[in-house]
């Protein structure tokens, strides 16, 4: 049978295999990226939003996260995470623990520079009008994150984007064990080595849904932000 | 505006070179794991470059059923691997040919060093693999459809058993990343010796089963019969086989001086010299039957002290 015929009955046939590998990519993926929200989104828009005397180094330091070499994560982790290393006692390397605690630390300084990006763009009479109409200083700046919910949004899917599709952090952290620390991208590269390209084909073409998926909520969020609430 | 028409010509031209450079009469030699991470690939790579400059050689490191399919497709052009089984299914598609042992080691079982399954004692590797899978103590398998990966499952059938539960783990990467692994975990693994005694200073664990005859690693180097690169890999190929590839192969040692790999001089000369003689045509020397007589030479030649085929007289 022709590697796409392959892929194709393995998608429409419900395969275990298949199925169990995207469950858990969604898993891990989706875990870390609430963590990275939680730790990312506030700090972001709140930098964003003030203004200090360190704001312009630190802007910089946060945007210098999005140029982090996912693999690099990757290895810090795993050097923090081995029986030799600080936190070895934990016992949690070759886990889906370690791999959500890499992929986290990947997608945050996303989620942090683009809602630091997003939050930047909020005009700032509209904290003052906020005020002068009676809100006291949360609730203008909760208004003013509201106002700008679909750039943060859009921080959010870009850290899902990230990780999802990303391969060298979960290999090194997580080693690839079937039935427990198999994503998505490492079944791939393990079942195209062993010429077993039907369901690496399958694998791949749910990834690249995922990632297109995210890419039109990334337009339509972009064309919509076009239309300023504020700016008549 | 002239700065991204310069860098727009500039991208044309690395592209074009990268094109080009794939192109070239590079070598494609797969081989597995195991000869990667025991480095030797580097160093026969490294001297054959020397005794041959000009001669592009470009070495994947896979796994052996991955090298075999590799050839199958024709992107590889010579092969070195360690799956018996599967290299003869190859030679009989006639995917390759002149298929000859090149070198030799074993496999070891190796675990953490209080032996918690007491596989120390039981003096053959099913032995021990039975001991593992009673006391259910954590083993990882290359699950991969290598060279070792194969052995393993071989261990298995020869032990009557089918490995099933939590403490057996597959993990699909090559030989070194799983040594980590294992000795991270605190878990037993079949492995072949070379990549144990390199990695050996970095690991938490000790050879705990050695010396069954079950476990000899031969290692055969084959010629992909579809390769485009037919003439320059028949050139490696014989260097390999000669006695100049045999002395680097055994010139590899690990940090306490020991070889990790051993060949035999001469018992494939035969082979060698036969072909030489201007294609004589002897596919007496690839058949089954001679293989076997082959292998007992070699075996008897080069035993290591532990195993003492009474075959070899």
């Amino acid at each position: 049978m022709n590697p796409l015929a392959e892929a194709w009955k393995l998608l429409t046939s419900g395969d275990l295999y298949l199925w169990e590998v995207v469950l858990r990519s969604l898993y891990i993926s989706g875990t870390a990226l609430g963590l990275a929200a939680l730790i990312g989104l506030p700090t972001g828009a709140l930098i964003g939003l003030s203004r200090f005397r360190l704001k312009r180094p630190t802007v910089a330091l946060v945007n210098t996260g999005l140029a982090l070499p996912p693999v690099v994560v990757g290895l810090t982790v795993y050097l923090l995470l081995s029986r030799s290393g600080p936190l070895g006692r934990l016992d949690v390397l070759y886990s889906p623990v370690a791999m959500i605690g890499a992929q986290a630390l990947i997608a945050a300084p996303y989620v942090a520079a683009i809602s630091l990006a997003a939050a930047s763009e909020i005009p700032v009479d509209l904290r003052l009008q906020a005020r002068a109409l009676g809100a006291n200083r949360l609730e203008a700046v909760l208004l003013a994150l509201r106002e700008a919910r679909a750039s943060l949004l859009a921080a959010v899917a870009a850290g899902f984007g990230a990780i999802i599709s990303e391969v060298g952090a979960v290999m090194i952290v997580g080693g690839n064990i079937l039935g427990e620390t198999r994503v998505m991208t490492t079944a791939i590269v393990l079942e195209t080595r062993r010429g077993n390209f039907g369901i690496a084909i399958a694998l791949g073409v749910i990834l690249l849904g995922m990632a297109l998926a995210i890419n039109v909520l990334l337009v339509s969020i972009g064309r919509a932000g076009l239309r300023r609430p504020w700016s008549s | 505006m002239r700065l991204r028409a310069a860098g727009s010509w500039l991208l044309i031209a690395v592209l074009a070179g990268a094109a080009c450079g794939r192109g070239g009469g590079a070598v494609v030699l797969a081989t597995t794991t195991s000869v990667e991470d025991s480095g030797l690939l580097a160093r026969l790579i490294e001297a054959y470059s020397r005794d041959r400059p000009g001669a592009a050689v470009r070495p994947l490191a896979v796994g052996s059923g991955e090298a075999l399919e590799l050839g199958r497709r024709g992107d590889a052009d010579i092969l070195i691997v360690h799956h018996p089984r599967e290299e003869e299914e190859f030679v009989a598609g006639g995917h390759g040919e002149d298929r000859v042992p090149l070198m030799y080691n074993d496999f070891v079982i190796v675990g953490p060093p209080d032996d918690p399954a007491g596989v120390a004692g039981t003096g053959s590797a099913a032995g021990a693999f039975r001991a593992i899978a009673r006391a259910a103590s954590p083993f990882i398998s290359r699950g991969d459809g290598s060279g070792t990966h194969g052995r393993e499952m071989d261990i298995w059938s020869s032990a009557a058993l089918v490995p099933d539960g939590a403490w057996y783990v597959e993990t699909g990467q090559g030989m070194g990343p799983l040594l980590q692994m294992a000795s991270e975990r605190r878990a037993y693994t079949l492995t072949d010796r070379a990549t144990f005694n390199v990695m050996e200073p970095r690991l938490a664990l000790t050879i705990l089963q050695d010396g069954d005859p079950a476990l000899l690693n031969i290692y055969s180097v084959i010629l992909v019969t579809t390769s485009r690169r037919r003439a320059e890999a028949r050139e490696l190929w014989r260097w390999l086989t000669s006695e100049r590839g045999e002395r680097v192969i055994l010139g590899h040692h690990d940090a306490r001086g020991r070889s990790l790999f051993r060949t035999y001089l001469v018992a494939h000369r035969t082979i060698v010299e036969a072909r030489a003689d201007g294609g004589v045509a002897n596919d007496d020397d690839a058949r089954p039957g001679n293989w076997s007589t082959l292998r007992r030479r070699f075996l008897c030649r080069s035993v290591p002290p532990q195993q003492a085929d009474p075959a070899c007289g």
